[in-house]
């Protein structure tokens, strides 16, 4: 009795996850099969999720870019920018937010509020002061703007990683320093296993930011050689004349596949991480 | 800023002051700063320059084009006294926060339980669910959601199924942010990654011990789940908050310039049309500072008031 | 777990070395590889290798696939013919372009050349100094503009200075679907027709298939023709207000809100919902007419995939109403040092037949009635009926108004906003075209 309550349940949990999974993913499905359609009949069959034929020509003319420069490059881009500016936003937030969570030192809450303040002005105010700075220091057409501040951490990454921190009992860290460990070596020994998830969601976050940042790679490079995936995309369209929405449609789900990749090889690490040893609790 | 916060209100603990627990001598500056010098370097070098001339612009007549001219504060008395858009923004601005944000967050929440009890297949839907969240800004979703609410579009065509009357949705003034409300939920992703996250930091042990005790699930889910999580709540909170306050993309794809009759005019939507459409660069900058002190004192009201509701594992009992 | 700390370490360093190693290189890639593809780079460093006088020009540019592609090939060929010349190409989409250029005008970054729109953006950046004066260049000859209609030469200028060379040339249109009006028993528009032809069209149409009777007007550029067809302009001959009579704009309001009234003129949700161009009311066949502009007449019929018909705007007095527009500038700016070099760049982009063969009126239709007739024998049907449609328009038009005042982007945001208003009821025509002026006015005086 008890087992057929629970395959109902089971098969009740399914039906319910694979119609929100639908719900939640139609307009990702609208994309992709828009990508197969004639650029002409994008609109005029926009209802119907059956292409009327498998066209893969938006793939090989997307592809192809912009005079000469291929998405090959724009990928190539993507990855240096992104990769770099993950690891070392993640690890730098790790760090700070350590700092933050469990060190008392004087003026920790004055540099609390500066980070938090940081995080509640529109990047669109400070964009340009910031191209003037990058300007001032040569780095304008370089990866620096858009790699070297990760290095020094992410607000949103440092509090998140922070709260995760302070969920973790403090005798763990009295333990381990009456055994004679250092503030070092907790947070590296101790500390860093146990946050495992929240730094792989921040790494996740990270790479999809990053992947899709639009205004900082196009206010700071000038050739496209330099831009990445996501300034490629845009610039397919243009409102006042022809725009080739299949090829934007297919390199726009070309585009989402490392992200979709990322996420599928980091998110059990989130949910089944390492931290299920007998140190909590 | 800092003088509004007291101590109690902040998720760090301020050695010398009554409330925490340890002595001075727990006090540990050189490591403190070395911990967090990656963050100070940043501030100082790369972030207190932008951050302190955007606060110079909004008392200028910046255009970006040409000199900055001292005006004083003659923005900020335009802003409150004679602009009728802005009063505008700020209405749409505050419904749109306090209808989206709790609207995403119970459902990022419920999907997250849902998920974590999930056994076949989990790690799929995770994948799926998650995915809405990465396509945010794309031409795609502003073709896509003007299709699906169309007169004659999906939604319209369910509830006419349903014999439920249909509405325009694009077209009424009173529906139109309706739907940049449901598109906020439907990118719930990152919200719910993070309570799942939240979720797998409970211990079982609390759980088993709970069942023993013979807890029921709604019991456990009261009593253990969301005391654990509050932390996380309290993150998800705030930064959903910062971020709806801040919303601008969706507004600015589906329709464009704050369409019908500016009721899909949000705050940093008419900032950045003050800013690059009409050369106003000043004025838009005022707006950022004004935008900061209401985020800024929603967040302190709530780290204020999460020394009654959020539960740290960390301070334990007193 | 000692282990485990290591490689941290180790990870930290190899990324630091790493992003080090990236950004240096991202630093000096583009000096590298220069322009587009390698082989052009590479023609052109072999043949002016260790000659003096090697010239590096930044060109900036916003479009969609085509034009990137056509014009990195104009390009090449410039660079062919002129192997000192290197020329660094800044392209993007529309998206972002604006913002992009402030911030290089405020970082004192901008590229020697630029594309520039007519309008809003070219009064905002011309009354700011920070473009270049090109009559000099006009009178030396390094710009030919013998061959270019003047009435259009005209839109390029601002304060007394030359601040645009238009590339390409554009005019109001009205798009109509023949077979559409023909079986409604409609008329269909010819030179002489008129607003009452239009509305009695429309109202056929929708009578017998139930369709709109036309797509929604564009407030801003449809009731400026609506003034000058009267006599009058949108702003006045100084640029200090607004130029035209109020009963002028009360009775366009009226007209629009009659029709919608009717049922002929869609409602606000339904243009929304095609917005793109190739989401057109005329593509789905819902309407017999669009009004636009005629580059975008090529997407159009693209996407209808059936033959589309143009016609001027409706009338009387059509000719006074209707100018040529420059579908877009190259300016250059002001604190390049290699003015001359660029200006022989935007010369040859203008008047070469080569060139503009490549481009095949993607900016626009050519501005240099010698490489329009060049390229005549070569094009596609619509192209055809685009060119000669701009070609009659030459005879048939008034020269373009360019007297925007600075603010005028906020002035004409606040049109289509009471335009909303009247559609909605919110205001009637009356009301509406008087808080116009008041918002414009003081908008006006607030920008001076």
């Amino acid at each position: 009795m008890a087992i057929k309550r629970k395959t109902w349940q089971l098969i009740a949990q399914q039906l319910l996850l694979i119609v929100l999974t639908f719900v939640m993913l139609y307009p990702l499905l609208w994309m992709t099969v828009s990508s197969f359609k004639d650029n002409s009949t994008i609109f005029t069959t926009a209802h119907s999720l059956v292409p009327n034929k498998l066209n893969f020509d938006s793939y090989v003319e997307g592809w192809k870019g912009f005079g000469g420069i291929t998405f090959t490059t724009f990928f190539k881009n993507s990855f240096i920018i992104t990769i770099l500016s993950t690891i070392g936003s993640v690890l730098s937030s790790t760090l700070i937010a350590y700092g933050f969570a469990r060190i008392k030192f004087s003026g920790k809450q004055i540099w609390f509020v500066c980070m938090m303040i940081t995080m509640m002005l529109p990047y669109e105010i400070i964009m340009v002061p910031q191209y003037i700075m990058f300007n001032w220091f040569g780095w304008v057409n370089t990866y620096w703007p858009l790699i070297l501040p990760t290095f020094f951490g992410t607000p949103f990454f440092i509090f998140l990683i922070m709260q995760f921190i302070r969920t973790i009992p403090h005798e763990i860290d009295e333990a381990a320093k009456i055994d004679g460990c250092s503030k070092f070596m907790i947070f590296s020994r101790i500390i860093m296993p146990l946050i495992v998830p929240a730094m792989m969601t921040s790494a996740i976050f990270s790479f999809y930011w990053r992947w899709d940042d639009f205004m900082g790679p196009l206010l700071y490079l000038n050739q496209p050689q330099l831009y990445p995936v996501s300034l490629g995309l845009k610039m397919f369209s243009d409102p006042d004349s022809i725009t080739n929405w299949s090829a934007l449609f297919a390199m726009s789900t070309v585009s989402i596949l490392p992200v979709f990749i990322i996420f599928f090889m980091f998110q059990r690490y989130i949910v089944e991480g390492i931290s299920t040893s007998g140190l909590k609790g | 800023m800092a003088k509004q916060l007291t101590s109690e209100a902040l998720p760090v603990d301020l050695p010398g002051v009554k409330r925490t627990r340890k002595k001075t001598k727990d006090t540990d500056n050189l490591t403190g700063y070395l911990f967090i010098l990656p963050f100070l370097v940043g501030f100082i070098a790369l972030t207190v320059f932008p951050v302190a001339m955007s606060l110079y612009l909004s008392f200028t007549d910046y255009d970006m084009l040409g000199q900055a001219n001292w005006i004083g504060l003659e923005n900020y008395q335009r802003m409150l006294t004679d602009d009728n858009k802005f009063l505008q923004s700020v209405k749409v601005t505050f419904f749109y926060v306090l209808t989206a944000v709790p609207f995403r967050l119970i459902f990022a929440l419920a999907v997250a339980l849902l998920l974590a009890k999930v056994m076949v297949m989990k790690g799929l839907y995770r994948t799926l669910l998650y995915l809405p969240s990465v396509i945010g800004g794309s031409v795609a979703i502003s073709v896509m959601w003007r299709q699906l609410f169309g007169n004659e579009g999906a939604l319209n065509s369910i509830l006419a199924q349903l014999g439920i009357p249909t509405v325009s949705w694009l077209g009424d003034p009173a529906y139109a942010i309706w739907t940049l409300i449901l598109l906020y939920g439907w990118q719930f992703g990152s919200s719910m990654l993070i309570f799942l996250a939240g979720l797998k930091n409970i211990p079982n042990s609390y759980y088993e011990a709970a069942q023993v005790d013979g807890a029921n699930a709604w019991h456990r889910f009261i009593k253990i789940t969301i005391p654990l999580l509050t932390p996380i709540i309290l993150f998800n909170v705030i930064m959903q908050l910062i971020q709806g306050f801040m919303a601008f993309t969706p507004s600015y794809i589906i329709f464009g310039d704050g369409r019908p009759l500016n009721s899909t005019l949000l705050y940093v939507l008419y900032m950045f049309q003050r800013a690059f459409t009409f050369f106003d660069m000043g004025y838009a900058s005022a707006m950022a500072w004004m935008l900061l002190l209401v985020i800024g004192i929603f967040t302190a009201l709530i780290f204020k008031s999460s020394s009654y509701w959020v539960h740290y594992e960390s301070e334990g009992d007193k | 777990m000692y282990k485990r700390s290591t490689l941290w370490t180790l990870i930290m360093t190899i990324t630091l070395t790493f992003a080090l190693a990236a950004c240096s290189s991202g630093g000096n890639e583009p000096a590298n590889q220069g322009t587009g593809g390698n082989t052009t780079t590479n023609t052109v460093d072999s043949g002016s290798g260790g000659e003096g006088g090697d010239v590096t020009l930044r060109l900036m540019w916003w479009g969609s696939q085509t034009r990137h592609d056509l014009t990195m090939e104009v390009i090449k060929l410039y660079q062919e013919k002129n192997p000192n010349v290197k020329i660094e190409t800044e392209f993007t989409g529309f998206d972002g372009y604006w913002e992009k250029l402030a911030a290089m005008v405020a970082g004192n970054n901008m590229p020697d050349v630029l594309q520039m729109n007519f309008g809003e953006y070219m009064t905002q950046y011309a009354g700011k100094d920070v473009l270049a004066d090109l009559q000099p260049f006009v009178e030396s000859g390094t710009i030919d503009v013998s061959k270019i209609n003047e009435g259009l030469m005209e839109s390029g200028q601002a304060n007394g200075k030359l601040l645009g060379i238009p590339l390409g040339m554009n005019a109001l249109t009205v798009i109509y679907d023949e077979q559409m009006l023909k079986d409604a028993g409609a008329k269909v528009p010819d030179m002489n027709w008129t607003w009452d032809d239009w509305k009695a069209a429309a109202a056929a149409v929708h009578e017998k298939t139930g369709e709109y009777g036309t797509q929604g007007l564009e407030t801003g550029n449809i009731f400026e023709y609506y003034a000058r067809q009267n006599g009058q302009q949108l702003f006045n001959e100084d640029a200090t207000g607004l130029g035209y009579d109020d009963q002028l704009l009360i009775d366009y309001f009226q007209m629009t809100l009659d029709e919608q009234e009717k049922g002929t003129y869609p409602k606000l949700d339904v243009i929304m919902q095609h917005e793109a161009i190739e989401d057109q009311l005329i593509v789905h066949g819902k309407a017999p007419f669009d009004f636009r502009w005629s580059n975008q007449v090529v997407a159009l019929t693209k996407a209808a995939g059936r033959p589309l018909k143009l016609a001027p705007l409706p009338g009387p007095d059509t000719a006074k109403g209707m100018y040529l527009k420059p579908a877009m500038f190259f300016s250059i700016s002001k604190k390049s040092k290699q003015q001359e070099e660029a200006a022989k760049f935007i010369d040859f982009f203008i008047n070469d037949v080569e060139a503009n063969k490549i481009m095949n009126g993607e900016r626009g239709v050519p501005v240099n009635s010698e490489v329009r007739d060049a390229l005549a024998a070569d094009l596609d049907e619509t192209n055809k009926m685009i060119f000669e449609y701009i070609d009659m328009l030459g005879e048939h038009s008034s020269p373009i108004d360019s007297n925007f005042p600075p603010g005028s982007s906020e002035v004409l945001a606040a049109l289509k906003e009471v335009n909303e208003q009247v559609m909605y009821k919110q205001l009637t025509p009356a009301e509406a075209a008087k808080e116009f002026r008041e918002r414009a006015e003081s908008t006006i005086k607030r920008a001076q």
